[in-house]
């Protein structure tokens, strides 16, 4: 299936020790499991499962994410602006497939 | 009673983050006496949180059996939700975030759905903030449970009744579905 390129908000820039607020939103259909079709098929369960994000290689966030999360997971958390680098973003499905996405901050 | 947002122990108040008349002038007299070494922490005079049974088996499968306070953790959430599809939560936790006093995971949980953990964050001293915002399904009226675990083995939960109009889980979903039209307001309205 077509996921289009994660959404993410980052700043760009950042003073050092400042804390960020950070905002992911991916499109996915997260069938729970329990819906339906007419005929009275279920869908079967496919989720995200899985999201975590690393900050120069150091995971700051993770989020095991349920069939009770709404369709295309929106996630906003925050961290401290440590150092610049990258950010980057992993989300993992009940198929197998990882979604990625990363952001460059520059610290100040 | 209340002091900040770190002790909301009356569910209405639970709602709005904006200090009432009477936590404004607890936090005004505190301030003026001055010199308070530390907050006191009467959430611990209401005894443990009750839970449903469903609820206190997956917390003791998951995390291990402990009692919760009401106090440091804070839900968000609407009085109402149109649909259950997609409703927003936000999570916070009154706590510095150092290496020695964090939190390590902030858990939601709907009783009343076809799988109780709704939600489950695990964040670390980096967080610097403890709040997280997302969106989770709802299959009816019910009362949302949260908890936080801190680092050194505190407890902290809370909870929410909330309305649902349009349940969640089990619907029939075909060619338009009120989830299918959410996305594409969301779609619209956010980035």
């Amino acid at each position: 299936m077509q996921i289009p390129e994660p959404r993410i908000a980052v700043p760009e820039t950042a003073k050092k020790g400042e804390i960020i607020e950070i905002r992911t939103l991916i499109n996915h259909v997260m069938h729970n499991g329990y819906n339906y079709t007419r005929n009275g098929d279920i869908i079967p369960r496919h989720i995200i499962n899985t999201f975590f994000v690393t900050y120069n290689g150091v995971e700051i966030f993770r989020s095991n994410l349920q069939p009770g999360t709404a369709e295309n997971p929106y996630i906003q958390f925050y961290t401290t602006a440590t150092e610049s680098g990258t950010l980057e973003f992993t989300w993992i499905d009940d198929d197998g497939d990882i979604y990625k996405g990363s952001r460059k901050i520059t610290v100040t | 009673m209340t002091l900040g947002f770190g002790v909301p122990q009356v569910q209405v108040e639970n709602r709005f983050r904006t200090p009432n008349r009477r936590t404004f002038l607890v936090g005004a007299s505190l301030g003026i006496v001055g010199m308070v070494p530390a907050l006191p922490r009467p959430a611990q005079a209401d005894g443990p949180m009750a839970f449903p049974k469903r609820l206190v088996d997956i917390l003791d499968q998951n995390v291990g059996p402990g009692e919760y306070y009401f106090g440091d953790l804070l839900m968000e959430l609407p009085i109402i939700a149109e649909t259950g599809f997609s409703v927003p939560v936000t999570l916070k936790v009154a706590t510095k975030m150092t290496n020695d006093d964090h939190v390590r995971r902030i858990m939601v949980f709907a009783p009343q759905n076809p799988e109780a953990t709704v939600a489950d964050y695990i964040l670390g001293p980096r967080a610097g903030k403890a709040e997280v915002s997302s969106r989770i399904r709802l299959a009816k009226t019910q009362t949302v449970y949260a908890v936080a675990l801190m680092s050194d083995g505190r407890r902290w939960g809370t909870s929410l009744p909330l309305e649902v109009t349009f349940g969640a889980c089990a619907e029939e979903v075909d060619t338009f579905h009120a989830a299918e039209f959410l996305r594409r307001q969301r779609v619209r309205g956010n980035d």
